[in-house]
């Protein structure tokens, strides 16, 4: 019953009272005149704290209305609940911008002589939570910092510019290279030989489809003759791969090329992106017989390798443009990163929020969560992690297995 | 009408043994004055099903259930031809000097389709409109909740060969999830949305003196007070209400009038499903790590003084 990994929880972060209570401020009095305006202020409020509230639901809320007291408060309540909460988490957001929004006129005034004080001292307690943490990471000093302090320091800082340089992939030699492969095709056999339970027809099959059957032979005057076979569908899980080649992601490289080619070739539903400062597109180019010719060509097109990270502003471009059209029910997107993020966490949660509407599962593999000292604090993966699914480490041939273990129970 | 107001909505279930508190009630209520289906979530056995069941009897009228399951197609939630008999009436006319033309109309006339419950839905001649209930969605695939979303928004639906059926009354759609997968925002949109929690030990006291009239007061408050600490503790699988009336039945079966250790160890497979839960809770008892008399105790005064 214990899984490994993160359950599967609530898609949305925490809000917190304090942006629950500045979103109401946010109103302008003007815009709350009469029944009407106060029900579209008050379902905009719940809009931007992301609960679904749409124009048809609004209108049902009207159409509510006329069927009950509007004076009783309760009815009140349960009825524009009932229209705009559809799921249990969303339940506690609602009740808060409902008893903040819908105040009687004496209970706003009592709070407003009464509270003063408390209410500053309040606030600025809120504040400091609000305040990120520490950053914990150290800050990129290559320039005048000493070198000897080894590859684990320099895996974990930003690059603070983007490199913007051609790398040199053609020495590549890996004695790894046949196990990785060998794991990595078990993975995608894993990945793309999940039973439906749904069955299509096959003329080779054993079992026969009685409906089909008798439906072709009407023809022969419902004579059987032909007989209509089917057997079990095979679901084709789609598989995003979103790659970290930032300059913090430097020393997983090696095996991060391999992953990518690995899987790139063992599955056929399989597209790949790169990104750092930006992101691209490598599917087209992977479809080489060899690796080396296909990293020749991926070093040739992809100038951001090794540069510097902006998470938000990639998974924008993802969003927005490379990536739309490209979901399917079933599609599972892997990030691989290490979550080290120089970009505005804010777009980032944003664009999280998309990826999830629209993904199946979100995988994020970070190379950083084998050293058992790891902690997600830095603030990109913090931002993100509510969006996942699963969380994982990936950065040796061991945690390579446990992901495909993983990923059989994790994609039904 | 019987459900014209949110009061006889209430009194309504409660005359059928349903206790439903004001939220329930109003979306009831709602839900068949707007004619919009209602989504029912929450822990299993807290009486999601039940609402369409007494929603049924209440409105005196059939109750038309489909059970979702991984799978579930079109051929066996909405129609299928009767394909043996088609054959067979086509043999039956070999000698009949009959146009192709009337014999295809024939055959694929009405009589020879089998109403699956979603068309017997919509296709009811009942004067008052059936409810029916889509129990566990979150069961079936993506693929038939988008079918799903077609029939929902415009209850009607065609058949190629007779054409296109439009429902009569629409019928009261109550649909229920166990929450096993996130159900789709177009889905859920179109619904009107109520969770089931558990219940408090009022309305959990309700309820089992409604369902089960037999149990006398001192037991029905015991077993509702230790309902509400079990809840409390961390489980795989608490108990819902179902099983708070398994084991009251169970309870006056087996002559208990009250609740002590021994009662409890015996009769703890009416509360827990799940062998591992069965064995703490054992361990909880044993170890005295709750007094359960203390806890009875506490109960008992702290509701009724």
């Amino acid at each position: 019953m214990a899984r490994p990994f993160r359950e599967l929880s609530s898609p949305r972060p925490k809000i917190t009272p304090a942006q629950i209570q500045k979103a109401v401020e946010e109103v302008e009095p003007g815009e709350r005149s009469g029944m009407l305006g106060n029900l579209l202020a008050f379902c905009r409020v719940l809009r931007d704290l992301g609960l679904d509230s749409t124009a048809g639901r609004i209108l049902d809320i009207c159409r509510s209305l006329e069927h009950i007291d509007i004076c009783n408060r309760a009815q009140f309540y349960y009825a524009l609940r009932a229209n705009l909460v559809s799921s249990h988490e969303d339940m506690e957001v609602f009740e808060q911008v409902f008893s903040l929004f819908w105040r009687l006129p004496e209970e706003e005034e009592a709070e407003n002589q009464g509270a003063g004080k408390k209410e500053s001292e309040e606030e600025g307690d809120e504040c400091c939570e609000q305040m990120p943490p520490k950053q914990v990471f150290v800050e990129d000093n290559s320039e005048n910092g000493s070198k000897d302090e080894g590859e684990e320091i320099s895996s974990v800082a930003y690059s603070a510019e983007e490199v913007l340089f051609n790398k040199d992939f053609s020495i590549f030699t890996s004695d790894e290279v046949t196990s990785i492969r060998e794991v990595i095709s078990q993975i995608a056999k894993r990945l793309s030989t999940r039973m439906s339970r749904r069955k299509k027809a096959d003329s080779k099959a054993r079992e026969i489809d009685l409906r089909r059957t008798f439906r072709k032979n009407m023809k022969y005057g419902g004579e059987i003759i032909e007989l209509a076979r089917r057997k079990k569908r095979i679901k084709k899980t789609k598989v995003i791969l979103l790659c970290d080649v930032s300059g913090s992601m430097d020393c997983y490289s090696k095996f991060l090329v391999q992953f990518i080619f690995g899987l790139q070739n063992e599955l056929t539903n399989v597209e790949t992106f790169v990104f750092s400062t930006s992101i691209t597109r490598v599917s087209h180019l992977l479809e080489r017989r060899s690796l080396d010719d296909a990293l020749a060509e991926v070093g040739k097109i992809v100038n951001h390798w090794s540069g510097g990270t902006n998470i938000g502003a990639s998974f924008n471009v993802f969003n927005e443009g490379l990536g739309k059209g490209m979901f399917s029910g079933k599609t599972i997107v892997m990030i691989f990163s290490d979550g080290w993020d120089r970009g505005d966490t804010k777009l980032l949660e944003a664009e999280m929020k998309k990826l999830r509407k629209r993904a199946f599962r979100i995988l994020w593999l970070n190379p950083l969560l084998g050293s058992s000292s790891y902690q997600p604090l830095c603030e990109g993966i913090k931002t993100a992690l509510p969006y996942v699914d699963l969380f994982m480490p990936l950065n040796n041939l061991e945690s390579l297995v446990t992901l495909g273990a993983t990923l059989d129970s994790f994609t039904r | 009408m019987v459900f014209s107001s949110i009061e006889k909505v209430q009194d309504n279930l409660k005359a059928h043994r349903y206790i439903a508190d004001r939220s329930l009630a109003t979306v009831i209520y709602l839900a068949v004055s707007l004619g919009k289906p209602l989504l029912l979530e929450g822990e299993a056995g807290v009486g999601k099903t039940d609402v369409a069941k007494v929603m049924s009897a209440a409105l005196d009228t059939r109750l038309i259930r489909l059970q979702c399951y991984e799978g579930l197609d079109v051929n066996t939630a909405l129609y299928e031809w009767n394909y043996p008999k088609q054959v067979l009436r086509i043999r039956l006319e070999e000698g009949a000097q009959r146009s192709k033309e009337d014999l295809g109309n024939i055959i694929f006339s009405e009589d020879y389709l089998i109403r699956r419950p979603l068309l017997e839905a919509l296709q009811s001649d009942q004067d008052q409109p059936p409810v029916l209930l889509i129990d566990e969605i979150d069961r079936s695939d993506e693929e038939f909740e988008a079918f799903l979303l077609e029939i929902l928004s415009d209850f009607q639906i065609t058949i190629p060969e007779i054409g296109t059926i439009r429902a009569k009354h629409r019928p009261y759609v109550v649909l229920t999830s166990n929450r096993t997968r996130e159900l789709h925002d177009a889905l859920k949109r179109r619904c009107l949305y109520h969770w089931i929690d558990y219940p408090t030990f009022e309305k959990e006291y309700q309820i089992l003196v409604a369902k089960v009239p037999q149990v006398r007061e001192v037991l029905a408050r015991q077993i509702c007070g230790f309902m509400q600490v079990v809840r409390k503790m961390d489980f795989y699988k608490k108990p819902g209400i179902a099983e708070t009336l398994d084991w009251a039945s169970a309870l006056i079966v087996l002559h208990k009038d009250e609740l002590d250790g021994d009662v409890v160890q015996e009769t703890l497979g009416c509360i827990f499903k799940y062998r591992e839960d069965i064995s703490k809770m054992e361990a909880e008892i044993m170890g005295k790590k709750i007094d359960l008399e203390k806890v009875l105790e506490d109960y008992l005064a702290r509701h009724f003084g």
